[in-house]
């Protein structure tokens, strides 16, 4: 049971599901925007796109998509599970 | 009258709805934040107002048009509401619900997009979901207008049955919280004594979630010490209690959890199909790769499709009515009648000529007007701001500064409104300010004119190229202003939400095209009628009286006056002057103003008074500098209105001309250094 540890959204390869764990390291102001969107602690997200040179990803949530900056979803601590 | 209000989150249809049910046309789209003010309407059948909001997820603000939807509710209680809800998002969609309920006005759900949601495989039982909220639940789909009527019904039901008898909606927080609501509660209740205790409990409510919309507000009802103490000890009660979170945090947690467990009886997900279309098509549209060079080459069509394929064919159409039957009609007409020549002159070689050598451009500008059209309704917009948002911040804006970009090319006076939704401060004042250097519909006739007489062969690609250039500046200036101590850094980010596409409706398009035509028309009979007959006049009076040769008329004085300054950029003429000085008025004028100037009875007989008048590296550097030079009067207004200052729209005003005269300096020194003249 211990394979699910915390980790950035950033090292999981695109097409994966991962549960997020915090979102105490996200900026109040872009929190708030997830939260609006239904995306909080506890919630299953999947990676869809991954942008090149740093470009945004796509991250989908219960058939909603959202883009999202890379230095942003960095912040996000997911697990795996 | 009443007032009816419609609420609901971004992109969930209420514009398309209002337009249904009011007979006026608002214009809709396929993305997050098309509406950035409140319309009003009439019902079609006149007993009630209807009142469109800016969409938004709660009522608690982030950006400046989601801010009007709390203070509607404070400052113009309406007297029921509509809350149209995504049936494909229900869950989230019913957060801004909970807090509508606690507000405590007569409401109807519209179940909007059950289309969709069915598509999907989502199946919503309305009739339970109606009975646990204690309101009616109508199923729509607002842009078919199928359920609306029965929607009308429901609320004109609501105006007549009183609702005393109704139990007010309301959560139950928890014990500390519920004790502060109360302190807060009756405080408001004793400064408002006309008002229910729900909405003093509302008002309550949202001061604990901090909404700065209401914080100002209350402001004027309590004392600010007695609103930090309550919520203070609040604060502290909630941690002695173990839970380590805010108040806000806390009503939230409360709602949510109510909310999952109402979704989970209500929606059934058991034919949940996997892979939609939409994930189909975005796999090819956003693809890390081969997402912008698809973008670039839809671009490029749309130009060939306006300039080259279609748009000209028609344009030649009206030009051959215009300078012939309409014009020669017009001369024959007034003669019978006996009018003088100072008439004759006034109505044929000023306002035909003038008015008319603007309306030939219509058949382009209205394709142009299609096409933008096209790309808000499918929703590959929010798709443009995600493909652009690297390159964009990389210059210190949003991805998000693409939307004001795109409706620019269109006209740049709503693009610079369209700029409300974008959340930092300093990123929005910097894209209102660069949004005038998006080549609007207005500066298109005159690229078409001088392209077509100096660059025929290549007209799309040098037509492209200004569109090009003007996208380039602007994002080279973005990155000047934004490392300038002009504009304090920010935090800033990056969200964008995407909508499934769908395939635009053809009566929808062409109602929005037709709207952003007539808005053309308007202007044609309007402004630059006017500055037809001011340039006509102008040109024909001189110290002497009327009928001065036109070199030594008033136009010419007062553009001889500037000439010389325009010397080192190719084209210090009075004529030149004389047509940038009227375009501030609109940018169409500088055309009607060469066509008055060079008196010519048709295009072709332009072309050739513009090929004396000009050489083609002179019409470039020309091109260039009306892309450029200033914003038009009607986008100055609007900007002097978004920012609220008159610094900043003198700042655009500068900032532009100074850009123009260095790019078109650059231009014509530069091609005369290689061998053009």
């Amino acid at each position: 049971m211990y394979l699910c540890s915390s980790m950035q959204l950033a090292s999981i390869p695109s097409g994966h599901s991962v549960r997020i764990h915090s979102l105490a390291g996200v900026d109040l102001l872009l929190r708030r925007r997830l939260m609006d969107l239904g995306v909080r602690e506890g919630t299953v997200i999947s990676i869809t796109r991954r942008g090149l040179w740093g470009g945004p990803v796509i991250i989908e949530y219960k058939g909603q998509f959202i883009g999202l900056r890379q230095r942003e979803a960095r912040l996000l601590e997911v697990t795996v599970s | 009258m009443n007032i009816i209000a419609l609420f609901g989150n971004p992109n969930t249809g209420k514009t398309s709805l209002f337009n249904k049910l009011t007979r006026s046309y608002a214009s809709v789209g396929n993305w997050s934040g098309v509406t950035v003010e409140k319309k009003v309407g009439t019902l079609r059948d006149k007993s009630a107002l209807l009142v469109d909001l800016p969409g938004a997820y709660s009522l608690h603000p982030l950006s400046l048009d989601e801010g009007v939807t709390s203070r509607f509710l404070i400052d113009e209680p309406p007297a029921s509401l509509i809350n149209i809800v995504d049936a494909s998002q229900l869950e989230r969609n019913l957060y801004l619900t909970v807090q509508l309920l606690e507000y405590g006005c007569p409401m109807v759900i519209g179940l909007n997009m059950i289309d969709v949601a069915r598509g999907r495989g989502i199946l919503i039982d309305e009739q339970r979901l109606s009975r646990q909220l204690g309101i009616p639940v109508l199923p729509i789909i607002a842009r078919s207008g199928q359920g609306t009527r029965a929607l009308l019904q429901h609320i004109a039901a609501l105006r007549t049955d009183s609702t005393a008898d109704d139990i007010p909606f309301r959560l139950d927080y928890g014990k500390v919280i519920e004790h502060t609501l109360q302190q807060l509660t009756t405080a408001i209740q004793s400064a408002l004594p006309d008002r229910t205790p729900q909405y003093a409990r509302w008002v309550a409510l949202q001061l604990l979630e901090s909404n700065p919309v209401v914080e100002q507000y209350a402001a004027s009802l309590l004392t600010p010490d007695f609103i930090r103490q309550q919520t203070e000890q609040c604060q502290q009660q909630l941690a002695a209690g173990g839970a380590d979170i805010t108040p806000s945090e806390q009503l939230r947690r409360v709602r949510t959890e109510w909310i999952a467990r109402l979704y989970s009886q209500v929606a059934d997900h058991s034919r949940a199909d996997s892979r939609t279309l939409t994930e189909k098509m975005d796999a090819v549209l956003t693809h890390p790769l081969l997402g912008i060079p698809i973008f670039l080459l839809m671009m490029f069509t749309i130009f060939k499709l306006t300039f080259d394929w279609a748009g000209n064919l028609l344009a030649d159409q009206i030009d051959a009515l215009i300078s012939g039957p309409v014009s020669s009609g017009a001369t024959s007409l007034l003669q019978l009648a006996g009018a003088s020549a100072f008439t004759q002159g006034l109505i044929v070689d000023g306002i035909i000529a003038g008015v008319g050598g603007v309306l030939v451009f219509m058949p382009q500008i209205a394709i142009l007007f299609l096409m933008i059209s096209l790309v808000e309704d499918s929703g590959y917009m929010a798709r443009i701001t995600l493909l652009m948002d690297r390159m964009m911040e990389y210059v210190g804006l949003n991805g998000k500064a693409f939307i004001p970009f795109i409706i620019g090319f269109g006209c740049n006076v709503p693009a610079i409104m369209a700029a409300r939704t974008i959340e930092q401060r300093r990123e929005r004042l910097l894209t209102i300010l660069l949004v005038p250097l998006m080549s609007c519909s207005a500066r298109l006739p005159v690229y078409i004119l001088f392209a077509g007489v100096f660059f025929a062969s290549h007209q799309a690609v040098v037509v492209m190229l200004m569109y090009v250039l003007g996208m380039i500046i602007a994002l080279g200036l973005a990155r000047l202003f934004s490392h300038s101590p002009l504009f304090a850094r920010e935090k800033s980010f990056f969200l964008v939400e995407l909508p499934p596409y769908r395939v635009p409706q053809p009566l929808s398009l062409f109602r929005s095209t037709w709207e952003k035509v007539k808005g053309f028309l308007h202007k044609a009979g309007t402004i630059i009628l006017a500055g037809s007959v001011a340039i006509w006049l102008l040109s024909h009076l001189g110290m002497q009286g009327y009928g001065v040769d036109m070199d030594h008329s008033l136009l010419a004085a007062i553009g001889g006056l500037f000439a010389p300054l325009l010397d080192p950029i190719g084209f210090g003429t009075w004529q030149a002057v004389a047509a940038l000085l009227t375009g501030f008025m609109a940018k169409e004028v500088v055309v009607s103003t060469m066509n008055i100037i060079y008196h010519a009875p048709t295009m072709e007989g332009l072309g050739v008074q513009l090929g004396s008048a000009f050489t083609a590296l002179q019409a470039f550097s020309f091109m260039v500098f009306i892309l450029l030079y200033t914003p038009c009067l009607a986008t100055v207004s609007v900007i002097r209105k978004e920012t609220q200052s008159w610094k900043w729209a003198g700042f655009s005003i500068l900032y532009a001309l100074i850009t123009a005269y260095i790019a078109a300096l650059l231009i014509y020194q530069l091609g005369r250094l290689i061998g053009y003249s």
